[in-house]
């Protein structure tokens, strides 16, 4: 937008301007002379123009323009009664779009007074309403380059193409924004007014453009009803849907820190993932979903009662410790006691993921990793009593001298790591070792040798958190670094204590 | 001349014997504690008796010893119809490896079952075999086991007869196919096709492991830092002696040497230089070698990045009616950290580039007939990575619009290109040709209808007539941006429109000062409106 013309804009009083508006077109008279479609299109240019300046939200109203408000929110149940009463479509449309400049919900109307006229009008419209993107001639070659691209993908049914460029290219460039202003207040309504509206109209569309401008302009709070209707079939609207439904999700409970008040979605995505024309799967990347909090958190519930989705979750693995931490939290939600041995075999995957993930990637001994509880339940399950725990200690030493004894030291590294978390779950088991037991049963710990190799910190925490466990330490996450050639990063500090589960 | 081998071969053996001791003396360099025997043999089907490939025996400090051998090829792999092949392991004690040290030497290797050695095996005293690195490999650690704590001794019995195979004409094929199936063990990682000369021998390998080591540069570039930890089992710390020395363009630039008796060693040396740094740390009372290293520390890097432009691509239209984009970028050198390019090390470094350049080349493609394809895609990969060049120029007889595009023309940022051909030999390929001015307006058509000739900055010259002289070689220039710098020029062996289709060599040439200096020489003479045949 023009800088000058925005800069206008906000001195101008919008709220009046759009009061006489209304009273300038003259409601009641100007509607006889004007076709529906022409007096929807001039009232929805007027505030179209209006919600450009987009200082709907941010402004302090004072009393004037609060009165002015009220006006314009009275004009409109007025005029949405007297559409139902006349059963007339243009004072209908303009009554929801004023409510949808003002971010009103429909509590002010008595929804039941709409007519079945009036509704088929509405599905009417949104069934028979059809959406192309198509290029200006005088475009940059870039912007026909994507339609091309686009029209390609929509001939190829190539959907992770399609999501692609409309995550990309065309959401993020606000191209739709016009449309999306205009006609967001029909859609929202719709799908107040009866979801099966909008289902049936989503059902019957295939294009892809049409699927994007709807859902895009749909309320987020819809999608939660929306994402388990049987009646949707096309996979690219499932896929969307799914993603849209996420989003919610994200935005209802993640935001708000309530991760666990998360409905109980396993049934969804169970189905999900099991349609096998949709290949979810396939989709999990272009969907960008992998990195959501509540997506690992559900994950994380669905493989701890179905292990055998893990091999998906491994697939496209978020190691980020939000991620991490929110699959964690599912998994032991719904891990169950009895089935220690299955648990351990499926942490014991993620385990071996996640340290061929931070060998490979080079990066530092992540303290900081959300699986830290996952990992502690592991060994909490496979050491029950600390003869269990000195065994394991015994196996780590058995491992490091075979590996360095081996014609690829590669792997010494990873046992190293592995036996750094092993030292750092003894903040939950807190057994007591001397230096001596110690010296006798993984003599490694205290060869000065690797002093030189590897990071000096790293080897005094895992020794402290051995002979000393009750002691609180603090322990620098990230800048210690197992491998001398890391680089250091800015340093957190996490101490030790025992993590409440 | 006899007499005299026998001499040193006892003087040799004697020294051996006493370096065996010595090495196998508790905390001299390790604490072994058993030895590890991987044997490579080949077995006689007619005599019905094994015969040593290779063998080599590592200490190490593990205790476990082996009743049985443990056979690393599931069965003997056959060679030929007399010869099998088989790879075995077994872990000994060390008084039975000493045994066999022994037996060795009186011509008989039986450590599990009998196998039969050369009858000229020389036993030669220590070597000192430090560690790998990228940028010095040590070939003979190819066949040692690695060590995790530093580098290694080893002792050898080196097969001097190398008779196996001897009178066999395929000898050759059947070494090969013996080393590749070795090679192919992952848990021996032994390479004898490339340490060919050690087939035969027997090897005693002991790793140092009595300390560790770790040498850092303390970012002044003057003093070098230097820790240490011992092995546990050392209750004395021992006394070393430590020396550093640095070398640039052939002279020592830096030296600096301590004696230490401390059990942490933690030291600052004040060397004067870091580069190409040669550490010693040896021992003073036994004179062992306990770590040896060259080390150079990376001090800077250079990234070259290409980032598309998101313009309308260059677009090349070939015969067959397909066409290929050239998504066009733009070429972005930086260097980190961000020094200033005139520094003194540069300008030496420059100089020894140059020098390496002139004395070198070892960049070539060897271009049998029909290889059209992988002779165009070689060019074009050259003409891709020297994305800093301030110019490319093609210098060929029989060059023509044509053979620009499908070289030059896949060169995506934009470098500026000066072209040479020479009308009278490339007019030969189009037999309706006239006169000059035609072949201009055929080329000009050429590159008018097969491309969109997107940022494209060409210059295209052609010899003719009385202007410039003739010649014959073909060569892609490279111009580099600081006059000071040697430019890169490949001589391309044919002419671009043959290229690849007979047996030809494409390479870097050795003098390329000169051909560009004939190459401006020649275009001098002919940049004038005579005789350009079009530009862009």
């Amino acid at each position: 937008m023009n800088k000058f013309l925005a800069e206008d804009l906000k001195n101008v009083d919008f709220i009046s301007s759009l009061y006489d508006a209304f009273v300038s077109i003259n409601i009641n008279k100007k509607y006889d002379e004007l076709s529906s479609h022409d007096f929807f299109k001039e009232i929805s240019n007027i505030i179209f123009n209006y919600s450009l300046v987009s200082c709907r939200q941010n402004t302090n109203l004072n009393n004037e323009q609060l009165t002015k408000t009220k006006e314009c929110l009275v004009i409109a149940v007025r005029l949405f009664d007297e559409a139902c009463e006349e059963n007339n479509w243009g004072k209908l449309l303009i009554s929801l779009r004023i409510f949808d400049f003002f971010d009103q919900d429909y509590g002010l109307i008595e929804i039941s007074k709409i007519s079945e006229d009036l509704k088929n009008k509405i599905v009417g419209i949104l069934k028979t309403t059809d959406f192309e993107i198509n290029i200006l001639k005088n475009a940059q070659y870039h912007e026909k380059r994507m339609v091309e691209i686009l029209h390609n993908a929509k001939m190829d049914a190539d959907y992770s193409q399609i999501i692609n460029i409309f995550d990309i290219q065309i959401c993020c460039s606000d191209a739709f924004y016009y449309e999306k202003s205009t006609w967001r207040f029909l859609i929202n309504f719709a799908f107040y007014l009866d979801k099966k509206i909008m289902l049936d109209v989503l059902s019957s569309t295939n294009g892809c453009e049409k699927i994007e401008l709807f859902l895009s302009s749909l309320d987020k709070e819809f999608f939660c009803d929306m994402s388990f209707a049987s009646e949707l079939k096309n996979n690219y609207l499932l896929l969307r849907v799914f993603k849209y439904w996420l989003l919610s999700l994200e935005d209802k409970y993640v935001k708000f820190n309530k991760l666990e008040e998360i409905p109980d979605y396993t049934d969804y995505l169970t189905n999900m993932f099991l349609n096998s024309n949709l290949h979810l799967e396939n989709y999990i990347e272009i969907l960008r979903i992998s990195h959501l909090k509540s997506y690992n958190y559900l994950l994380g519930r669905l493989i701890a009662l179905h292990e055998n989705f893990l091999h998906i979750y491994l697939n496209h693995i978020s190691f980020g410790k939000d991620e991490t931490q929110a699959f964690s939290l599912g998994f032991l939600e719904k891990t169950d006691c009895s089935t220690d041995n299955a648990v351990a075999k499926t942490i014991e995957q993620i385990k071996s993921k996640f340290l061929s993930h931070e060998i490979h990637s080079y990066s530092n001994i992540n303290s900081g990793t959300g699986f830290l509880d996952l990992f502690f339940y592991y060994f909490r399950i496979k050491n029950p009593d600390r003869n269990a725990y000195l065994k394991t200690l015994a196996e780590y030493s058995e491992k490091i001298l075979s590996e360095q004894n081996s014609c690829n030291h590669e792997a010494v590294t990873s046992v190293w790591v592995d036996l750094y978390y092993f030292c750092l779950s003894n903040i939950v088991g807190k057994y007591v070792f001397s230096e001596n037991e110690l010296r006798t049963v993984i003599p490694a710990l205290f060869d000065e040798r690797n002093e030189v190799i590897y990071d000096i910190k790293s080897l005094n925490v895992m020794r402290t958190l051995l002979m000393t466990p009750n002691k609180q330490i603090k322990i620098i996450i990230k800048p210690y670094v197992l491998l001398q050639y890391l680089i250091e990063v800015e340093e957190e500090e996490m101490i030790t204590k025992e993590p409440t589960q | 001349m006899i007499e005299h081998e026998n001499i040193y071969r006892n003087a040799k053996k004697l020294r051996a014997n006493k370096d065996f001791q010595q090495l196998l003396t508790q905390g001299n360099i390790a604490f072994y504690s058993g030895c590890e025997v991987t044997q490579i043999f080949l077995f006689d089907q007619l005599n019905k008796k094994a015969i040593n490939y290779f063998t080599l025996f590592a200490f190490d400090e593990i205790d476990k010893i082996d009743d049985k051998p443990r056979f690393l090829l599931p069965k003997l792999k056959k060679i030929d119809s007399r010869y099998s092949l088989g790879v075995q392991q077994k872990r000994i004690p060390i008084d039975t490896a000493k045994r066999v040290f022994e037996d060795i030497q009186n011509g008989i290797l039986n450590y599990d079952e009998s196998c039969e050695i050369s009858k000229r095996l020389v036993l030669l005293p220590k070597t000192y075999v430090p560690a790998s690195s990228e940028v010095f490999p040590v070939l003979l650690n190819l066949l040692l086991k690695p060590n995790y704590w530093g580098d290694n001794y080893i002792i050898e019995f080196f097969d001097e007869s190398k008779e196996l195979f001897v009178s066999d004409k395929n000898a050759r094929s059947k070494f090969d196919h013996i080393n590749k199936i070795v090679k192919s063990i992952s848990a021996i990682k032994m390479d004898l096709s490339t340490a060919h000369d050690r087939i035969g021998n027997i090897i005693f390998q002991f790793p140092i492991t009595i300390l560790k080591t770790k040498i850092s540069s303390e970012k002044d570039s003057v003093n070098l830092r230097i820790q240490a930890r011992y092995h546990p089992k050392v209750s004395k710390a021992k006394n070393l002696h430590i020396e550093m020395f640095t070398t640039y363009d052939n002279i020592i630039s830096g030296f600096n040497a301590i004696d230490t008796d401390s059990k942490e060693i933690n030291n600052v040396l004040e060397v004067g230089d870091d580069n190409n740094l040669n550490i010693i740390l040896s021992e003073k009372e036994t004179g062992l070698i306990l770590r040896n290293s060259k080390i150079i520390f990376c001090k800077s890097a250079s990234f070259c990045g290409h980032i598309g432009t998101g313009m309308e691509p260059r677009t090349i239209r070939f015969k067959d009616g397909k066409e290929k984009k050239i998504e066009l970028s733009y070429s972005h050198r930086f260097i980190v950290p961000d020094t200033r390019e005139n520094n003194y090390y540069n300008i030496i470094s420059r100089r020894n580039q140059n020098n390496e350049i002139l004395l070198k080349s070892g960049d070539y493609k060897l271009l049998k007939s029909n290889q059209r394809d992988d002779a165009l895609e070689y060019i074009r990969k050259k003409i891709r990575s020297h994305s800093n060049a301030a110019e490319i120029c093609l210098w060929d007889p029989y060059l023509t619009a044509k053979d620009i595009i499908e070289t030059l023309y896949f060169e995506d940022t934009g470098i500026p290109f000066r072209c040479i051909t020479s009308y009278q030999k490339s007019k030969t390929l189009g037999s309706h040709i006239q006169s000059f001015e035609q072949f201009c307006v055929e080329q000009k058509k050429y590159f008018e209808n097969h491309s969109n000739n997107l940022y494209i900055k060409m210059k295209f010259l052609a010899q003719h007539n009385n202007y410039g002289w003739k010649f014959h070689d073909r060569f892609l220039i490279f111009v580099p941006q600081a006059p000071t710098d040697l430019p890169i020029v490949y001589s391309l062996g044919t002419s671009v429109n043959i290229i690849g289709k007979n047996h030809h060599i494409i390479q870097k040439v050795t003098n390329p000062k000169k051909i560009l200096e004939n190459f401006e020489e020649l275009w001098k003479s002919l940049d004038n409106e005579n005789c350009i045949v079009t530009e862009f």
